[in-house]
């Protein structure tokens, strides 16, 4: 079952293309993001499904019904907005009510599911306070509280998490999650956060231009990006041209500068291609004679669980690499050093 | 900067002209407030005897009786249809096109700098043409050209810092446009829409030139207090001007207290 669909979705403004032909479907109980830089067309994406803003072209069906056309309210959408937009003259019992009233649910009745809509977000006992007495994090479950009330057929959340500290932000990821699984929701989430969407998403849609660049899990996306975008866009990424020497079958044997590398992909021999290795899939170690590749430490950055080196091995590359921070032995610039690429590592992302 | 202080001789010059100033604008009507408790048939001050004969006269004199109820019927009536009319221009002006906005807030504002005689004039003439004058069919509308000015000000101000993200969240939990007007964003603007009330109310009640033009039967207590100037000098006149400064000055002191009173608790953010 799907909850929500979008069917070429085209947004223009003027001459400017906003979000440039989006086919997507988000099942039942998924939790969906939508990822990319700020201008990627994520928002207005959002932005058409609640209704807010009408598609140039293209169809939204939502909860299996054609809505491309319907007005937001008449749309059973949940939205939670990047300020949360709390009613501030109204106390949180009244603000979680909101849209049952709007439904003409009567006043008891109400006055209960807002009750335990705010116990599902525990936040029991503060019903009759106002918004502005409460903090960030309490506000952003209200808002959850009220959108998640009215049962709707899909949750809207627009960069939900920017407004709080980068604790609460952690804590509100994993809350967030584990609702979503406990009540099925279906969700379609949008951030410029790649760590957001990684750690909470069923599928990632990744985004620029108004289109979207790559679709699939966070694992997928993350390992086997489907173009240099995507690749930099996820996290750290080493990127470097590269010829193919040798071919047979579906591995190759590729030279990146003074690497010579195994790869996986049908390639043809003499071809240039890009290839993406993580930082963190290079082991780093001691010089030794030995060693397949050696380089120099050219920078360490101390991220606390974490080192970021720069290494420049023996034709000039230079090659970020994180490893756990081992207390001892750190290496320093000038120090020689051993690199490992394991089997596997480097990604063939464009030919 | 150093810190110097209020000491300074600059700053107790400055206080100086500042009481004085206050002091020209309040002494003669506080003179004027003293003399309507005068117990004598003629004005002077400071009175040679106390005592309340002249509100007993004007209170029961059936023709300030009438003025002040035709004054306040007109403002009854000016209020809500300005503030209706108002609210609307103001939301219009604020989620309408940016094109023209400029121009169409100066001509919805411009009664309030165009000379009320000029604009008396020009409303005189419309109305013996259409044969209203004399007749709250002219003169509410006469008073609303002023009046709404004031609305569309304050009600403007306050949608500045009024979050249309608000009216979308509503919108979004299944509040058609006009649920969502009604039940988020008049409550939240609701000290501008008091404000642009008050102001309007104060303007229609003490409203003089463009009613002089279009009363002639219709007497509102403006026009009342300058005809019984013309002809007599009695301390009723000191009785109702005082009735009517009170009148304001309780408006007023509800205009500063409204702040206050939404701010108590509720509207914080």
């Amino acid at each position: 079952m799907t909850a929500v669909a979008l069917d070429g979705v085209v947004k223009r403004y003027g001459g400017v293309t906003a979000v440039d032909g989006i086919d997507l479907q988000v099942g039942k109980g998924e939790f969906l993001t939508l990822l990319g830089p700020s201008g990627c067309g994520k928002s207005t994406t959002l932005q058409m499904i609640a209704g807010f803003v009408l598609p140039s072209a293209g169809r939204i069906r939502i909860g299996g019904r054609d809505s491309t056309r319907l007005p937001p309210h008449r749309r059973n959408v949940g939205m939670v907005f990047q300020n949360y937009a709390l009613f501030p003259h109204m106390t949180l019992a009244d603000n979680v009510a909101f849209g049952l009233r709007m439904r003409g649910v009567a006043k008891a009745e109400r006055r209960r599911r807002a009750g335990e809509a705010l116990a599902v977000v525990q936040l029991t006992g503060l019903a009759d306070r106002y918004p502005g007495q409460i903090s960030g994090g309490q506000q952003q479950r209200v808002a959850l509280a009220r959108a998640l009330v009215i049962q709707p057929d899909v949750l809207l959340l627009d960069e939900p998490f920017g407004a709080l500290d980068k604790q609460l932000r952690d804590r509100m990821r994993i809350e967030l999650r584990d609702l979503q699984r406990q009540l099925g929701i279906s969700l379609i989430f949008v951030t410029h956060d790649q760590e957001e969407a990684l750690s909470m998403s069923d599928r990632i849609a990744v985004l620029s231009e108004g289109r979207i660049r790559q679709l699939g899990t966070p694992d997928g996306i993350y390992r086997r990006p489907a173009n240099r975008f995507v690749a930099e866009f996820m996290g750290h990424s080493n990127i470097l041209p590269a010829r193919v020497v040798e071919a047979s079958g579906d591995r190759a044997l590729v030279r990146a500068g003074g690497l010579l590398l195994a790869v996986s992909g049908r390639l043809s021999a003499g071809g240039d291609i890009e290839l993406m290795i993580r930082p963190e899939r290079i082991g780093i170690g001691p010089a030794d004679a030995g060693a397949a590749i050696r380089g120099r430490v050219a920078g360490m950055q101390y991220l606390g669980a974490s080192l970021h080196y720069r290494v420049v091995v023996e034709g000039g590359t230079e090659l970020s690499v994180v490893t756990p921070d081992p207390g001892e032995g750190r290496r320093v610039p000038g120090d020689p050093v051993a690199l490992a690429i394991p089997d596997g590592a480097p990604f063939v992302i464009g030919s | 900067m150093p810190e110097r202080g209020f000491a300074t001789p600059g700053f107790l010059a400055l206080a100086l002209f500042g009481s004085l100033a206050t002091a020209f604008l309040v002494l003669p009507l506080a003179i004027l407030c003293v003399q309507s408790f005068t117990a004598e048939s003629y004005l002077s001050f400071p009175p040679p005897s106390f005592g309340l004969r002249w509100y007993r006269t004007v209170l029961a004199d059936p023709e300030w009786r009438q003025a002040a109820q035709s004054s306040l019927t007109i403002a009854a009536i000016v209020t809500p249809l300005s503030l209706v009319v108002g609210t609307l221009a103001a939301l219009g002006l604020d989620r309408g096109p940016m094109r023209g906005r400029n121009v169409i807030y100066g001509i919805l504002i411009s009664p309030m700098i165009l000379p009320h005689i000029v604009l008396g004039l020009g409303l005189f003439r419309i109305a013996l043409d259409l044969e209203i004058d004399d007749s709250l069919w002219s003169i509410v509308p006469a008073h609303l050209t002023i009046t709404i000015p004031f609305v569309v000000i304050s009600v403007g101000a306050s949608l500045q810092s009024f979050d249309v993200g608000l009216e979308k969240a509503a919108q979004s939990l299944g509040a058609n446009r006009f649920r969502a007007l009604w039940h988020i964003t008049l409550p939240i603007i609701r000290p501008g829409l008091v404000g642009g009330g008050i102001f309007a109310f104060i303007m229609s009640f003490d409203e003089f030139i463009i009613t002089y033009f279009l009363a002639v039967q219709t007497r509102t207590l403006p026009l009342e207090i300058f005809d019984s100037l013309r002809y007599q000098v009695s301390p009723s006149i000191a009785a109702v001007s005082a009735l009517t400064i009170a009148a304001s000055a309780a408006l007023t002191v509800a205009l500063i207290l409204r702040g206050q009173v939404m701010a108590g608790g509720r509207i914080v953010q």
